[in-house]
């Protein structure tokens, strides 16, 4: 179990944020531009040609893909990971609206999916799917908006507007509002007031509202349609004020780009799920270079005519996700994939009168892509007994634990940042498979020679620690975040052993305060960066 | 020029409120809207051009008539006492409509640079003048705007004497504050002119700027093809009588851009200026008429005019008339903001001011007008998040439960009213829907008192203040 204790202030370094953001002129990022100009006061700098830090930094990293897809409305996991191991209890509790066992599919003697979800059984045959059981959290809430703000937000608090995805990427990219990579880090197609991709400075995902919206920008390049406008000076004026959005959000040119830079696959059908991942999967294929995306399925709140419905989007999921796969297999790019399901809560365990479910709690998260190297379940699946007083049964699986573990182990964070993205609870790493090896990334730990390196503010300076283990060549510059040279801190040969060097590149004088970055190169070949602030 | 007459083909009715108070003044709020329906369009401008003028002047500063002495004495930097003036600036916008609507319009007309005057009491005395010449005379306007020490500051004019003329503000008192460049006059006018504006050059530690009638030049000067020992009223007599066409159409075509459209038109434009000469340039009867006419109200004038930053923070703040946190400097955000976005109030980019329209929207700016609109909505967010609902409510109703009306009712409320295109209003309705599963719309389960109301309705705002058309009025 990990302690989160790193986290109790963060509420109040949020409000420290915020009170700077007028003097750091923070630009929102929708994917919008802010090429050209920030103002730093009455200082505008010229951004547009600087190195982009950002960028350097994404391209040491690996190229693995998360793609999370959304069951919105509440995915009833009993019907989706049926248990063949309690089937009694289960079919005694569901009379009409349970899968019959003739009409399943086993994964194994305990659990099978319905038949009509068999075009996944290949993926899992393939050992390409995982399931994990009972995902959740305590003290399950009913309501699908405060839930899905939970999932997204990781907190029950709801002071916290910001996500883990956006957490994760704000203490990863420092710099990312000045210096934002060439390419969106995230897309997310659904609505935006969900929190994933919300950090505290800006939103982290180019967010479309709408599949056909995100088609839009993929076919065309721009955002808003320009062509025949009405012949009149409004129209003129909105044509005027179109184009100037059009060549303000940076992304859908390389979103555009990634599209055209890919051939279509056919074998996907019609569906909003469908065209959603087969659009990131043009993107993908397209070297768009987006770490994460995230896609929504609509329709899973069933609390009626359970069967039909349920069973409509089940098809439509199973058939696109084996789809996806067997398009990115074909290009050979499917082991850089992971995706994974997930849902706000589960549903009742008891059917009501209208062959539906209400709102549950704990439902299985399935996981998918070759990089699961084999397919199992992983934890308990909570009893269908011991339920609450609602009727629902207990969580197995804090699904912080499984945010953390795609961190760790498939982004390869720096396990710095895992805390920092996960606020809320406590969580642990779970055995999915994954793993980091001999992926490049950027790490404090796992390296020979230089495990540790860290800021350390003392009261009146700010130094560097380090622990070397071997004595190497080793050289330190600071940046600013604009990716220009401030100077070198030291080079020289470092001794084995622990060390402290003053952050300074003028003996006699601290750095202004601000925000920098350190870079060290080990050797003339390794090198570790970090945002540090001053201030 | 035809007034506008409300009959059942072309009533008077919401879109045409909202568009004259959004240009008249800063905002549509809903209580003035529900009021103003209830009187005549007419009886509404005549009572927004009564109040602009029964308005008294903002209350002069401590500091309103400090020489540099005084300010030097008082140990605060002057940027301290512009940054006040400013502020003040920002809630007078707040909180008057037409008069400080045309505050801002003639601060862009008789400009002046702050911080060229670099002496506050000069800007205040400046502003002072604008508040009270605003619905005045046009003669007196220009006559007694180039005497305040801070135009003869910015212009020259201080720097103006027989012994070493300066043409300054001689050119900008033609090209720019009454005629429009090379427009009825010729080089000599404005040498002879510039020796008849002599003598203004006697102060104290930059207090008031008095006559000097030994740095006045005393000769005879040719100005307009009449001679005479003329002096500084001479000039403003000669220049009204001589070319009073040419300036009522200048001034009412700049009127005409900024209060109805980019495009001007020539008809309407020579019938105001026909209205200004037979009212002795009183500015008022002008107003009142641009306003009354059915051409003002013409479906083919509405949302062509691009909001400036003024327009665009302070109008969304007033429409909204939503709460924030007291402990932000809400008059310091809209003075940094908009300078952010290209307008600094007190100092527009140029002698010839900000010219609008496009100039105000490029790759950097547009950002900054979401940015900064979000920011608006965040604070109130922040603060209150049950007004966003209120607002709906009081918008829609209690019983309303469709979500595409609720989208156009903030809508029609938010923007001046165009057509949606109904891509655009899907995706407002899918934004507005949000985290609600789709059937709690069908089924009854949603309704307007609920919680996830608040973040709807602020979601939604959020989009719409994204949007193109946002940035027109």
């Amino acid at each position: 179990m990990k302690k989160n204790s790193a986290n109790k202030d963060k509420g109040k370094a949020h409000d420290e944020e915020h009170a700077q953001w007028d003097r750091r002129g923070f630009l929102k990022t929708l994917g919008v531009a802010g090429a050209g100009a920030i103002s730093f006061g009455s200082n505008t700098l010229s951004v547009v040609d600087s190195q982009m830090l950002t960028t350097a930094l994404a391209e040491v990293d690996n190229d693995r893909v998360l793609v999370l897809i959304r069951l919105k409305g509440g995915n009833d996991g009993l019907n989706t990971i049926v248990p063949i191991y309690d089937f009694d209890t289960y079919a005694n509790k569901r009379p009409k609206i349970h899968i019959p066992q003739n009409s399943l599919v086993k994964l194994n003697d305990d659990f099978g999916i319905p038949d009509y979800m068999k075009k996944i059984e290949g993926l899992w045959k393939n050992g390409a799917m995982k399931v994990v059981h009972g995902v959740g959290y305590e003290n399950q809430n009913l309501s699908h908006f405060k839930s899905s703000e939970i999932w997204a937000s990781t907190s029950e608090d709801s002071s916290v507007t910001s996500g883990w995805m956006g957490r994760y990427f704000e203490e990863k990219y420092m710099d990312y509002l000045i210096n934002p990579p060439k390419n969106p880090l995230a897309i997310q197609v659904g609505n935006g007031g969900n929190l994933v991709f919300n950090g505290d400075l800006t939103t982290y995902a180019f967010s479309v509202s709408s599949p056909e919206r995100l088609k839009k920008v993929a076919e065309s390049g721009t955002i808003f349609d320009t062509s025949n406008p009405p012949d009149s000076l409004h129209g003129n004026q909105v044509s005027f004020l179109r184009e100037a959005v059009n060549s303000t959000y940076r992304y859908a040119s390389v979103i555009h780009e990634a599209y055209d830079n890919s051939k279509e696959y056919s074998g996907y059908g019609d569906s909003s799920i469908d065209l959603q991942l087969r659009l990131v999967s043009r993107f993908i294929k397209g070297g768009l270079g987006s770490k994460v995306y995230m896609v929504t399925l609509n329709g899973f709140d069933t609390h009626a005519n359970q069967p039909t419905r349920h069973e409509t989007l089940m098809i439509q999921l199973s058939n696109s996700i084996n789809t996806f796969y067997a398009d990115l297999k074909n290009h050979g790019v499917d082991d850089k994939v992971l995706s994974m399901t997930f849902s706000e809560f589960g549903r009742r365990v008891a059917e009501n009168g209208s062959s539906g479910t209400d709102h549950g709690s704990a439902a299985p998260i399935m996981l998918f892509g070759p990089c699961l190297n084999g397919n199992s379940f992983v934890g308990e699946h909570p009893s269908l007994s011991t339920l609450d007083k609602k009727g629902n049964m207990a969580t197995s699986t804090n699904f912080r634990s499984v945010y953390a573990t795609l961190l760790t182990d498939w982004l390869c964070a720096d396990p710095d940042l895992i805390s920092k993205a996960m606020i809320g609870s406590e969580y642990n790493l779970l055995g999915l498979g994954l793993g980091c090896n001999g992926e490049q990334f950027l790490k404090l730990t796992n390296d020979p020679i230089l495990p540790i390196h860290a800021v350390v503010y003392s009261k009146n300076d700010i130094d560097l620690y380090l622990n070397i283990n071997k004595s190497s060549q080793v050289e330190i510059v600071i940046y600013d975040l604009l990716g220009r040279k401030i100077g070198t801190v030291f080079k020289n040969i470092l001794t084995s052993g622990k060390h402290n060097l003053p952050l300074r590149v003028d003996p006699y004088n601290k750095l202004p305060s601000g925000q920098y970055i350190y870079k060290i190169e080990v050797d003339g070949s390794s090198t570790y960066s970090k945002a540090f602030l001053v201030k | 020029m035809k007034e506008f007459l409300p009959s059942n083909s072309n009533p008077w009715n919401k879109e045409k409120a909202q568009l004259l108070l959004r240009r008249m003044g800063f905002c549509v709020d809903l209580n003035s809207i529900n009021r103003y329906l209830l009187m005549t369009p007419s009886d509404v401008v005549d009572e927004l051009i009564q109040e602009a003028k029964d308005l008294p002047p903002t209350e002069a500063p401590e500091w309103g008539f400090w020489d540099n002495k005084e300010f030097n004495d008082s140990g605060k930097n002057k940027g301290y006492y512009h940054t006040i003036l400013q502020k003040q600036a920002f809630t007078d916008f707040q909180n008057n409509a037409f008069r400080e609507r045309l505050v801002l319009f003639w601060s862009n007309h008789f400009v002046v640079e702050y911080l060229d005057v670099n002496q506050p009491a000069y800007l205040y005395q400046y502003y002072a003048l604008l508040q009270t010449q605003a619905l005045g005379n046009f003669k007196t306007f220009v006559h007694q705007v180039g005497l305040t020490p801070a135009m003869l500051r910015y212009l020259n004019g201080y720097d103006n004497k027989n012994s070493s003329p300066n043409e300054n503000y001689g050119r900008e008192l033609y090209e720019l504050f009454t005629l429009g460049q090379g427009n009825g006059y010729v080089q000599e006018d404005i040498t002879e002119t510039s020796r008849a504006l002599t003598g203004y050059n006697k102060t104290v530690r930059f207090g008031p700027i008095t006559f000097n009638e030994n740095t006045f030049d005393k000769g005879s000067k040719n100005i307009f093809g009449r001679t005479g020992n003329w002096g500084y009223d001479d000039v403003i007599d000669i220049l009204f009588e001589e070319k009073k066409d040419l300036i009522a159409n200048f001034i009412c075509e700049k009127l005409y851009k900024y209060f109805v459209s980019p495009t001007h038109d020539d008809a309407i434009v020579s019938s105001l200026a026909t209205t200004l000469i037979s009212n002795n340039f009183e500015l008022t009867p002008v107003y009142s008429q641009l306003f009354k006419s059915e051409h003002f109200f013409d479906v083919k004038n509405r949302n062509v005019l691009i909001k400036s930053p003024v327009d665009l923070m302070v109008g969304l703040h007033k429409t909204l008339g939503f709460t924030f946190n007291d402990t932000i400097d809400l008059e310091v955000q809209f003075k940094n903001k908009c300078r952010d976005m290209g307008q600094i109030v007190f100092s527009p980019v140029d002698v010839a001011g900000w010219q609008g329209n496009h100039d105000w929207i490029n790759s950097e700016t547009l950002p900054k007008r979401w940015e900064f609109t979000d920011y608006l909505l965040i604070i109130y967010w922040k603060n209150n998040n049950n007004q966003f609902k209120k607002l709906i409510i009081s918008l829609v109703g209690e019983k309303e439960t469709n979500p595409k009306v609720i989208v156009n009712a903030l809508k029609d409320f938010m923007f001046c009213p165009y057509e949606m295109k109904e891509e655009e209003r899907l995706e407002a309705i899918a934004v507005f829907r949000g985290e609600v599963p789709e059937n709690y719309f069908e089924d009854g389960t949603w309704n307007i008192n609920d919680d996830s109301v608040p973040r709807q309705v602020y979601d939604l705002m959020r989009f719409f203040i994204t949007l193109p058309e946002f940035q027109l009025k």
